[in-house]
């Protein structure tokens, strides 16, 4: 289980490895820019570092890191201008993709419609796709019921494909 | 439902194998007999496996080593160190095999080109009692909006109100915010909000709950602090210097949460949780109307009497002269100032019900006392009302406010 896990690596304190890529996954749904997320997720780690020894209840590790997540993505919105890939909707990114499609990389055109997903969504997606957790592993990371999960990966892949295949239409 | 709807629903979670042995026969029995299934079924696929390969983090290990090795070192706060810098601090510790993995990285960042600069506005600046500070994200310098002015704000926007202003935003996921006097927010998006100072009260839309999050000042500090504010709740919330508070502020609310590090409070309604810095929580009970007196002049605002003006001052007005709470709820009132003249006054002008009349009277009583040069055309129009005792209430404040001879001009002087 998770929580065994969780717990199980507290013991070596705070292992970034284990939860780097669900910690990026939460950035990057935040700011969108890769580089933004990198940083904040460093700096998340940095924030987590040095208080991982504060920290009274293991099985809460997952929440208090999204804490500090969020809270450093606010710091980040706060502080700079981020968002060089605006959250856009989806007709304005199918409208940019056709205006160059020859020269995009499909895969880059299809991070951008990601990126164009409302934020629950776009989370779930990168969430999945950067870690492959199970629906349970993302349930108590997001802390929302694993139908909750079910829907809104499933909701994402339809919009994606609804999206591609407008795109696609002669 | 058709057969094909249901297993359409299922095709997710069958591509994630997710299901439980059942369904996943009924779907793949489903789709051995339906072609549209089938396609519907490739598409999805494909679309899984572009995203498998399009969302991955390159150099992952070499990332997470970063971080351990900065960590061991002395780090510099976020702050004062940019992240280009930060990541030359880590090239260094690293030496050459980190310098190799990081090529790939730089290389991204140069990816990240502006793909629709074209903003998004998350909210709107829709009243305000005096000057409101704007400042954009990534902004230096504060601009000021006049109270007319209907800014709409970008993800990131700060405002910041100063002592005696106060002001409401609508939000493009309808809920409403609104900041008491000298506070500062950050608005991240349309249901997340930062507090950075002072209070501000929301009310969440039937669709979207709100999240407050307390500004982490102390960037080391593991004392994360937010409030939920679920669907159709109205809360307040207060960051002091070392403390915060959330009070419920409605019966109808839902039970609201506050976040603090990894403990997890809730909210009842009429429920006050106030958090201190060493995490003592401290719960009371409150009286709701009370704890919303400060919104009073904003409610004034506009030409039409506002409902919630109108609503909020019955209750507040209702118990003074029947109990204790009498004191409590005109103190509140009289700490406003002439400011909270107005919103009685208002008040007094538009409710012309006789049910009403002995609620007026208060309003007009303590209007009168506390109006300044703000008032006179609202106290003008009072010193013509049908009840002697509001007209005389009115009459005497004129003459207290108003010069004499302008007095005289307009016939008030006896």
């Amino acid at each position: 289980m998770d929580v065994h896990t969780e717990s199980t690596r507290l013991e070596c304190r705070l292992d970034v490895p284990y939860w780097y890529r669900r910690v990026f996954a939460f950035c990057h749904a935040r700011l969108i820019s890769n580089a933004d997320a990198e940083d904040a997720t460093q700096e998340t780690f940095f924030r987590a570092l040095d208080k991982v020894h504060e920290l009274r209840e293991p099985a809460a590790m997952g929440g208090w890191l999204r804490q500090i997540a969020h809270h450093v993505c606010i710091d980040t919105i706060r502080r700079h201008k981020v968002r060089q890939t605006w959250p856009a909707n989806f007709d304005e990114v199918a409208g940019v993709a056709a205006e160059s499609a020859c020269s995009r990389e499909s895969r880059e055109h299809l991070v951008q419609l990601v990126h164009a997903l409302p934020e629950p969504l776009r989370e779930i997606v990168l969430l999945h796709y950067y870690e492959n957790m199970t629906y349970d592993q993302m349930a108590v990371w997001l802390n929302v019921a694993r139908s909750t999960v079910n829907e809104r990966l499933g909701k994402a892949r339809l919009l994606l494909k609804k999206q591609l295949m407008t795109e696609n239409a002669p | 439902m058709s057969d094909c709807d249901r297993v359409r629903i299922l095709l997710s979670a069958r591509i994630d194998e997710e299901l439980d042995m059942d369904e996943s026969k009924e779907v793949d029995s489903h789709m051995a007999t339906c072609s549209a299934c089938q396609h519907e079924w490739s598409l999805l696929k494909d679309i899984d496996q572009r995203l498998a390969i399009a969302i991955a983090i390159p150099n992952l290990d070499s990332k997470c080593a970063a971080i351990m090795e900065q960590a061991r070192s002395v780090r510099p706060p976020m702050s004062t160190q940019g992240p280009s810098l930060r990541l030359a601090a880590i090239a260094t510790a690293l030496a050459a095999t980190i310098l190799v993995a990081m090529v790939p990285f730089f290389r991204e960042r140069k990816k990240s080109q502006p793909v629709n600069p074209t903003p998004i506005y998350i909210a709107q600046l829709v009243r305000a009692t005096g000057p409101v500070h704007f400042r954009g994200p990534g902004e230096d310098v504060w601009t000021e909006i006049g109270p007319d002015g209907k800014e709409s704000l970008i993800a990131g926007s700060s405002l910041k109100t100063r002592e005696g202003v106060l002001c409401e935003l609508h939000t493009t996921s309808k809920g409403i915010i609104r900041l008491n006097e000298s506070a500062e927010v950050v608005i991240v998006e349309p249901n997340q909000v930062a507090l950075i100072a002072g209070q501000l009260w929301c009310l969440a839309s039937e669709a979207t709950s709100i999240d407050v999050s307390l500004a982490d000042d102390n960037k080391g500090a593991p004392l994360s602090m937010s409030f939920s504010c679920p669907r159709s709740t109205e809360l307040q919330c207060v960051a002091g210097k070392n403390f915060a508070s959330c009070d419920s502020v409605s019966s109808d609310n839902s039970v609201a949460t506050v976040t603090v590090g990894s403990m997890v409070c809730a909210v009842a309604p009429g429920e006050s949780v106030s958090i201190d810095r060493e995490q003592n929580i401290d719960r009371q009970m409150i009286v709701e109307s009370s704890k919303k007196v400060w919104q009073l002049p904003l409610l004034a605002i506009g030409s039409d009497v506002d409902q919630e003006l109108v609503s909020l001052l019955d209750r507040l007005l209702s118990p003074i002269g029947m109990t204790k709470t009498i004191s409590l709820n005109e103190q509140q009132i009289r700490r406003l100032g002439p400011r909270g003249a107005i919103p009685l006054l208002a008040y007094a002008v538009s409710e012309k019900s006789s049910q009403h009349l002995p609620l007026r009277r208060t309003a007009v009583r303590i209007g009168s006392e506390i109006a300044d040069q703000e008032s006179v055309r609202l106290l003008k129009l009072l010193t013509g009302d049908s009840d002697a005792m509001i007209a005389s209430f009115a009459r005497t404040a004129l003459e207290r406010i108003v010069p004499r001879t302008v007095a005289e001009a307009v016939g008030l002087s006896k």
